[in-house]
């Protein structure tokens, strides 16, 4: 994709001299501010009517270098940021409801999606304005969509303090202990470079689909050498933990994007910018993000908004980004004379250093890839899986998620169904009505009575019937491109089937119902144990510190439990934790929490556990504090020991306490989410996802199968009203 | 009922300091007590006479002097060791048990066969005529039941010593003099040694044979009933016991004749405990009787009904921050008008007489 270009333009000058260009900088940054104003809008606007409407997601330097294109240029335009996550499916819906924006930035990559939805108009493409690649990365069949603004992708950031020699290719380290060049591998975006290097791209050139290919299979397996033989790359570090250890001068290479300059610059003295290395004499190949401004075709004043765009991404604007937020601007006039001035030279650099870029691909088929390939990536990097197998599995998922929707089911015997219900249920509740009329004898008139259950009803109807019956109805159907397909229980026989996983795969859900049962059991049992073995201690007669002690075993529970969440996360941390660091002290070996089943599955467990003692040593206390000391007195007199004591004597009457918080703690620990979500994520490949986390990635994870989750959340709700109603039907026994 | 072990009982210089706690509770406890006794402890709240308890019961351990049970050393013995049964003010049985289980519990912890411990119950049962409400629980029962349900499990394993922590003190005054019959009678059965702390002097009166009045963590006084009634050893006892119990009042004598206040009393007495001294001196109710001859002067204070007889309050001259109970015949009270005074009379015999120390001065009048 036109590398050589990028190259040509880069290659002169900027990178040998970035100390002098610093100099020149600061001699004349009067002047450069004078010279951005030298370059033009391209066009003036009168200030008439209402303004367009401008959507983006860009944050803090970025967002405030737009507020000043906008002024520069006198843009009738009303700028309205929004997160990053979710923004292009904002973007969509908004579309389709006709609110959505007369413009909005965003990168290239989920083009596809809007181009096949027929939400993009098209632009004028300037020859010769932009870096090719980049206004290339915005064609669609001929026609150009959107304009470059700024491009991004993963750099080789290098401290030369700590630098003895160049490095060349990753391949040629001899084997080390540490590791060279450090970065997360938690993602397909940061293992791409690698599988490019071995030639792979996830579409051909015709524009199909051809992950996973024999290159990525070679790719992948160069990687996992890289990793876990010749020890160049780190296994399991996120991409925070890299960049402190760079930071703190542990590192002399991090693979990092532009987004981190700014962290970098300020801390790091000799920072230079440079490509990505080489692997057996192939450069490495990152992904080549831009975002560019696109033009919504449903915008009344499409003209305006054309020309506000071009404005938008023309020289002055470029100029006005460069040099507030350092942005990486694919514009040609605009990067020579930043290179010329020794404008942001690190800036500079790393557009220079994105001389092996691959731009993104546009096609919506993407969405499908990313978590499948990160799987396969995480199992080859850090549980040793053979390359093939693990492209092989994320084949068949990725094939299962772009299978056409299940084939629309016949609503009419649904409509009858529900039909027959509804009269049924009216039948049952006017004839209650009736019976209770001819039995009570003071009658309420029937007004007073809805005007008692109204507010109450109406909150729970509100809250809790209208959210389920929602959930109920979505998981009939399935969520194409554009609309929503009934497709009756095809949800629940996918989900049933294992999506054609078998039972035995991580994400089956046969696999996870069992995963979430030895969850919830384990823990429920550990819960109940040490909370009820405390609170025994706790009671104790004469106790000393009995106040603070128990103050401090209620403290877990009074934290917010997802800051309780990370911290055991970041206790589990191979590298950098507590529990290792005392198992080295031990003298034994330390353990990759996230590496196998069982070890994620302990780590979760630690947490929950902690998380969870609190609430039933509370109640266990308050049913111990309610049994008369005498009794106990009593037993020892009749020569009851302790176990006795224990056994006929206190858990007969702390159990009726006990039971209603093990039926809420079982609840609360079968959806235990934040547990699961925040600490192992489900690592290793969905191996220790419950059935909620499972359902939220379902729908949430790029995958967008909300049917599909939807049928998931009913399963498990059956499942859990299922387990109230056998245990209080135990209980009510119990209680008779 | 099967055989029984009574056990004669002996304290020596028993004391106990809680752990922690400066002030002891029980100091120099002297005390001995033949096997198949009745002793009482009595004493106002806080005086140590439950924690002495929970000293012979095992659930504490003595800081000084020892416990012998049959002239052996159990201070350090575990309840379970010493072969007691006590019976608690809360009754404590178990909630979750039935009457059937409750009375089974000690003989499940000792491990006997479901058999036995079947046909034990059913004697005690049928003994305590509990016998129809075996499959009850506690909640279900009435004060007087849960009452006879705690002592058949004290009784249903023959133990060598029954312990009462004041038992009759949750139920109704009828029921409580019920019981208390009953109990009386259990023990002249069984002859177990027992030992019974209570606050109700009726209760000790009636049921001991010899009371021990506890004061601050010291022993007043260990007799028999009538020792503490008639022969309080000090104006504590004397204070103690009696309804409504003796008023001890300021007085001195000198030359036959005993003052009070303002009014004197020939008081002719073989007097060889020191003479002139300042006495304190305890005026039962059928101490003093109305005598318009009398040598007292007393101000009416208040009158009480309680039936065949009245109680005539009274404040004698000179000596107006007591009060003076009289027992009059309800023929009398009638003529009696509050706030205006009478003469009193004092019956010589029935004057108690203490040193200022508090001691009881051993005087025969003349």
């Amino acid at each position: 994709m036109n590398a050589p270009l990028l190259l040509l333009w880069f290659a002169t000058g900027v990178l040998n001299s970035p100390l002098a260009a610093a100099e020149l900088l600061a001699q004349s940054g009067q002047e450069i501010t004078k010279k951005s104003e030298a370059f033009d809008c391209g066009q003036s606007f009168k200030a008439e009517g209402e303004p367009l409407v401008l959507w983006h997601a860009w944050r803090d330097q970025e967002a405030e270098a737009l507020a000043k294109v906008v002024a520069a240029c006198g843009l009738p335009l009303k700028v309205t940021s929004s997160p990053f996550e979710g923004f292009p499916e904002k973007v969509s819906t908004a579309l389709a409801h006709g609110r959505g924006p007369d413009l909005f930035i965003f990168a290239q990559d989920r083009m596809g999606q809007w181009l096949k939805a027929g939400d993009l108009a098209t632009q004028q493409a300037v020859p010769g304005r932009f870096l090719p690649v980049a206004q290339e990365a915005f064609l669609h069949e001929g026609q150009s969509y959107g304009l470059p603004l700024a491009s991004k992708s993963l750099v080789l950031f290098v401290n030369r303090a700590l630098e003895e020699q160049p490095l060349e290719d990753l391949a040629m380290v001899p084997p080390r202990d540490q590791p060279l060049l450090w970065t997360t591998l938690d993602s397909y975006y940061h293992a791409f470079p690698f599988l490019a290097a071995a030639g792979a791209a996830p579409f051909d050139e015709a524009g199909q689909l051809q992950f996973p290919s024999e290159s990525d299979r070679q790719g992948l397996e160069m990687l996992g050498r890289l990793v876990n033989e010749l020890k160049v790359l780190p296994r399991s570090l996120n991409a925070d933990q890299a960049k402190a250890a760079f930071i703190e001068g542990r590192a002399t290479y991090l693979m990092d994007g532009p987004w981190s300059l700014d962290g970098l610059r300020a801390r790091v003295q000799e920072l230079e910018i440079r490509p990505l290395p080489k692997v057996n004499g192939r450069p490495l190949r990152p992904f080549l993000g831009v975002d560019g401004v696109f033009v919504s075709a449903h915008s009344t004043r499409l003209e305006l908004a054309r020309s506000v765009a071009s404005a938008l991404a023309s020289d002055r604007s470029a100029a006005l980004r460069l040099e507030r937020a350092g942005q990486l601007v694919p514009n040609l006039k605009v990067g020579a004379w930043a290179k010329a001035q020794g404008l942001r030279p690190l800036a500079s650099q790393a557009m220079a250093a994105q001389v092996n870029g691959y731009p993104t691909p546009t096609q919506a088929e993407m969405l499908a890839i990313w978590g499948p390939a990160k799987d396969a990536v995480t199992a080859v990097v850090r549980q040793g899986t053979p390359a093939e197998d693990a492209l092989s599995l994320a084949k068949r998922r990725i094939q299962k998620m772009l299978d056409p929707l299940p084939p629309p089911a016949d609503l009419a015997p649904w409509f009858v169904v529900a039909g027959l219900l509804g009269v049924m249920g009216l039948i049952v509740v006017v004839r209650r009505y009736r019976a209770d009329r001819l039995t009570r004898r003071s009658r309420t008139p029937l007004p007073t009575l809805l005007g008692f259950a109204l507010p109450g009803g109406l909150v729970l109807i509100l809250l809790v019937g209208a959210p389920i019956l929602t959930g109920l109805g979505m998981s009939l159907f399935a969520r194409g491109e554009e609309s929503w397909r009934f497709v009756g229980f095809a949800n629940y026989l996918s989900i049933l089937a294992s999506d054609g996983l078998g039972p035995t795969h991580p994400l089956s859900f046969w696999f996870t119902l069992v995963v979430t049962v030895l969850w919830t059991l384990i823990n429920v049992a550990l819960h109940f144990g040490i909370g009820l073995g405390l609170a025994l201690l706790l009671f104790r007669p004469g106790l000393k510190f009995r106040t603070p002690l128990r103050l401090l075993l209620i403290l877990p529970w009074a934290i917010p439990n997802y800051i309780t969440a990370l911290a055991w996360k970041g206790l589990f941390d191979e590298q950098f934790g507590a529990v290792n660091a005392m198992l080295l002290t031990l003298g034994l070996d330390p353990v990759g929490w996230w590496d196998t089943g069982v070890a994620a599955f302990t780590a979760n467990l630690c947490t929950n556990v902690w998380l969870g003692f609190p609430f039933m040593m509370v109640t266990a206390l308050g049913a111990l504090s309610a049994i008369d000391g005498d009794q106990l007195e009593a037993a020892r007199m009749d020569g009851a020991g302790s176990w006795f004591r224990l056994r006929h004597v206190i858990l007969p009457q702390v159990m009726p306490a006990m039971v209603p918080a093990l039926l809420l703690g079982t609840i609360w620990t079968f959806n235990a989410f934040n547990v699961i979500y925040l600490v192992s994520g489900g690592a290793p490949a969905h191996a220790t996802d419950i059935l909620v986390s499972e359902a939220y990635r379902f729908a949430f994870e790029g995958q967008q199968r909300y049917g599909y989750a939807a049928a998931y959340s009913v399963l498990i709700f059956g499942i859990l009203v299922l387990f109230a109603w056998a245990s209080t039907g135990v209980k009510g026994r119990r209680e008779s | 009922m099967g055989a029984v072990k009574p056990v004669s009982l002996a304290l020596e210089g028993l004391g106990f300091t809680f752990p922690g706690a400066d002030e002891p509770v029980l100091r120099d406890i002297h005390l001995k007590m033949d096997a198949g006794g009745f002793l009482v402890l009595v004493g106002e709240s806080g005086c140590g006479k439950s924690t002495l308890l929970r000293l012979l019961a095992g659930l504490e351990k003595p800081t000084n002097g020892s416990i012998l049970f049959d002239g052996v050393e159990v201070n350090e013995l575990e309840p379970r060791e010493r072969d007691v049964a006590m019976v608690f003010q809360s009754y404590a049985l178990y909630p979750h048990m039935t009457v059937a289980e409750n009375l089974g519990f000690p003989l499940r912890v000792a491990k006997q066969s479901p058999e036995s411990v079947r046909s034990r119950v059913g004697e005690v049962a049928e003994a305590l005529g509990l016998s129809a409400l075996l499959q009850r629980k506690p909640g279900e029962l009435s004060g007087g039941q849960r009452q006879r349900v705690a002592m058949g499990r004290a009784m249903v394993r023959q133990p060598r010593l029954f312990l009462f922590d004041e038992p009759l003190s949750n139920l109704d005054a009828n029921l409580r003099a019920q019981m208390r019959a009953e109990l009386g009678q259990r023990h002249r059965e069984l002859g177990i040694t027992t030992v019974y702390v209570t606050h109700d002097q009726v209760e000790a009166m009636t049921l001991a044979d010899s009371i021990a009045l506890l004061r601050n963590g010291r022993l007043e006084q260990v007799g028999s009933p009538e020792d503490c009634f008639m022969r309080p050893e000090t104006d504590y006892v004397a204070s103690f016991f009696g309804q409504p119990p003796a008023a001890v009042v300021p007085g001195a004598w000198s030359d036959g004749i005993l003052q009070l206040g303002q009014g004197q009393v020939p008081f002719k007495a073989d007097w060889s405990q020191g003479q002139d001294s300042q006495l304190k001196v305890g005026l039962r109710p059928d101490a003093l009787v109305l005598d318009t001859e009398g040598s007292l002067e007393g101000h009416l204070d208040e009158v009480e009904y309680t039936g065949a007889e009245c109680r005539a309050y009274f404040r004698l001259r000179g000596l107006e921050d007591h009060r003076v109970c009289v027992s009059i015949d309800s023929n009398e009270a009638a003529k009696l008008n509050v706030g205006t005074t009478a003469r009193l009379g004092v019956l010589n015999d029935r004057i108690l007489l203490f040193g200022a120390d508090g001691k009881a001065l051993r005087v025969t009048p003349e």
